[in-house]
């Protein structure tokens, strides 16, 4: 027995009162701690999945929404911006790289995604099983969709047109699963990743060949390519008809191969097709629309001139994520420093609780300090079997605050399961915690120190009299 | 004449007062190992504030006492504190067991006040000489008035001190326990060698200590 049971044992005398008073810490300490998680969890979470991305690129409209619906697919798009309209920007001098993305389609709630493998690359995203989408309508698949629709290598599945699951189903074109990405933690995870040309396809009415069609030529940002946009439009249109022509060729050209004798201008032939292939995939490309185009920048002073410049001398809108997601955390910040303020309520009248069930218990337990004295036990002592109360109250109060804090958090996650926007988990601790749990026992010491102080002073022969 | 390796309490030259008239002067007294002493006097008297002086518990104006040889005027509160639960035993008047912690660990926090090493043997040892050795476990509020003084005693004991004090220490039990509970602490202090000083107005207390010292008549 010594002066720390002595304290476990007079606080179990009132068990009603510690109870009352630990449950009261608990309250405000998880309300306040469950609010440091979240931060720290949605403010990780932006940051790993705005994957250093400087600024997002896309239709007009609220530059928050194209950021979220565009860099974390947490929102709907702004719409849809022509490719050839991106490309001035996309081969940009103060641009390093230019990712499009083409949006638009969900299955079962997660996002189709037509890219490139530049974007994986943003996640570092390595596949688990199979290979990325290199043909058309071949898809690869985050670990979580892979979780929750149960998709495996060769399934095949309709897209959804809309975000939200509601929308009319792509019947007529099935993507194939050809790849399923590990977890990353990323929001690759949530994402199932295809080829642009196969969001085209199953939204356009004209395609390219799409047995001869290479998909990796087309949707990277090249350099010295002479497309003019007025052809963009002909293009497109002339779509059908230059593939029936193509096809043509490619027949003739089949047919002549026959032809022992005639191999030079079988020569010829190939390379007027593969000309024209080339020239037509391109065209065809460029006339279609993305939604937006994920750039990050060549040199620092991109930040200041290039999104204005592309605000105003185009009919696209500039995003940078630091600014928005700064401006969203502020917003964020003002309803939860007003749930901090409640909480931090609570734990003050906790703290107070508890300064009054130790102060109420020293003048119960005057003779006691009295009769300790006299045993023995110096002020000092006595000092610390009332500080050692205060302090297991506030320590108890903030354990079970941070326990119900993390696994109501957990068991949230589990309950939601992997279909969130912004994943979480309660097995995360928020460096802030450090300053809550901090500050706690520092009010559970301060609450402390008069009752203390009460015992360090008791007047032993006083009080025996009194007894 | 004594020899100074017997002698439990010896005050000298004792003066104290809450005013400038003293209220307790008390020019020598020696008590030996083992031996009794009843402290009487009428109410008002000063017999609990010469406990208190006694137990360390208040300082004098003049004088001094000894304890094993020890001027206890002389310590500092702290060590006072410590000599304190090492040397003096005390049995209150209203018993004052923790009520928040076992007879037992009443026993053993005395011990552990007392700078010894919890020696719960010994504790359970004395508690059956005793006779309430199956309370042990019990909280002090289940007890009997008889079997909470019993526990009394053995906290004041248990550590071996070279004086234990009693301030009225059977005021509270009828005729049969006050009987019981003085032949106890005399049987303990023989077995155990401590000397014996108990404050009270009881004749049967009285009567059965080696000596007494009325303050009445030191005043």
């Amino acid at each position: 027995m010594n002066l720390l049971q002595l304290s476990l044992s007079n606080l179990s005398l009132s068990p009603l009162s510690t109870a009352v008073n630990i449950l009261l810490l608990s309250l405000g300490t998880g309300s306040i701690a469950i609010l440091l998680i979240a931060t720290h969890l949605l403010s990780a979470a932006l940051i790993r999945d705005a994957a250093d991305i400087d600024l997002v690129v896309g239709a007009k409209g609220s530059p928050l929404q194209l950021v979220l619906s565009g860099l974390y697919h947490a929102d709907i798009p702004t719409g849809n911006i022509r490719l050839s309209e991106a490309r001035t920007w996309m081969e940009h001098p103060m641009v390093e790289s230019a990712i499009p993305l083409s949006l638009g389609d969900s299955h079962k709630g997660f996002r189709i995604v037509g890219t490139n493998e530049d974007y994986v690359d943003i996640y570092d995203g390595q596949l688990a099983e199979g290979k990325l989408p290199s043909n058309l309508l071949e898809i690869a698949i985050g670990s979580s969709v892979s979780k929750a629709t149960g998709l495996s290598l060769g399934a095949t599945f309709a897209g959804q047109h809309g975000l939200d699951g509601a929308g009319h189903a792509h019947d007529e074109d099935s993507y194939t699963v050809v790849g399923i990405f590990e977890a990353s933690d990323t929001v690759l995870d949530r994402l199932l990743i295809t080829t642009l040309e196969s969001v085209w396809l199953v939204h356009g009415e004209s395609r390219p060949n799409s047995e001869t069609y290479d998909t990796t030529q087309t949707n990277r940002p090249r350099e010295n390519e002479d497309v003019h946009a007025d052809a963009e439009a002909e293009a497109s249109e002339a779509m059908l008809d230059d593939h029936h022509e193509n096809e043509h060729v490619k027949h003739q050209h089949e047919h002549e191969h026959e032809d022992e004798h005639e191999d030079e201008h079988e020569d010829e032939l190939i390379s007027e097709y593969d000309g024209d292939r080339e020239r037509q995939t391109t065209a065809y490309a460029e006339a279609q629309a993305i939604t937006v185009l994920l750039i990050k920048y060549a040199t620092p002073i991109a930040a200041i001139t290039l999104p204005r410049k592309i605000n105003d001398e185009s009919a696209l809108q500039a995003a940078s994520p630091a600014y928005e997601i700064t401006r969203l955390l502020q917003v964020i910040g003002i309803g939860i420093g007003w749930l901090q303020a409640f909480a931090a309520i609570l734990v003050a009248s906790a703290v107070l609780s508890i300064f009054a069930a130790l102060y109420a218990s020293l003048k119960a337990r005057r003779n006691d300090l009295a009769v300790l004295r006299c045993l023995g036990a110096t002020r000092s002592e006595l000092f610390m079997l009332l500080l050692f109360e205060g302090v297991i109250l506030t320590t108890a109060g903030i354990v079970f605050g941070l326990i119900a804090a993390h696994g109501g958090i957990e068991l949230a996650a589990i309950a939601l399961g992997d279909a969130q926007n912004f994943p979480f988990t309660g097995f995360v601790w928020a460096p802030t915690e450090f300053v809550l749990v901090g500050g706690l026992l520092a009010a559970g010491v301060l609450s402390s120190l008069i009752p203390s102080w009460q015992a360090y002073s008791t007047d032993v022969p006083r009080t025996l009299a009194l007894s | 004449m004594p020899s100074v390796s017997n002698i439990a309490l010896k005050i000298s030259d004792l003066a104290f007062g809450y005013s400038k008239k003293p209220l307790l002067e008390i020019d020598e007294l020696q008590i030996q190992k083992g031996e009794h002493l009843a402290v009487i006097g009428p109410s008002g008297c000063g017999k609990t504030t010469f406990m208190h002086l006694v137990a360390g518990l208040l300082r004098p104006q003049a004088g001094t006492i000894e304890i094993q040889g020890c001027d206890i005027t002389r310590l500092k509160e702290w060590e006072m504190d410590r000599f304190r639960g090492r040397s003096i035993g005390v049995v209150f008047q209203r018993l004052h067991l923790l009520s928040a912690i076992s007879v037992l660990n009443n026993l053993l926090l005395a011990q552990r006040l007392a700078r010894m090493a919890p020696d719960k043997k010994k504790a359970m040892t004395l508690l059956d000489r005793l006779g309430i050795a199956g309370q042990a476990h019990a909280l002090p509020a289940m007890l009997s008035q008889g079997q909470a003084q019993r526990a009394a005693i053995a906290r004041a004991v248990i550590h071996s001190p070279s004086l234990v004090i009693g301030d009225e220490p059977t005021s509270a039990l009828d005729n049969s326990s006050a009987a019981d509970a003085i032949q106890l602490i005399k049987e303990l202090s023989e077995s155990v060698g401590f000397a014996l000083l108990i404050v009270t107005h009881d004749e049967r207390v009285r009567s059965s200590m080696d000596r007494v010292l009325d303050l009445e008549s030191q005043t």
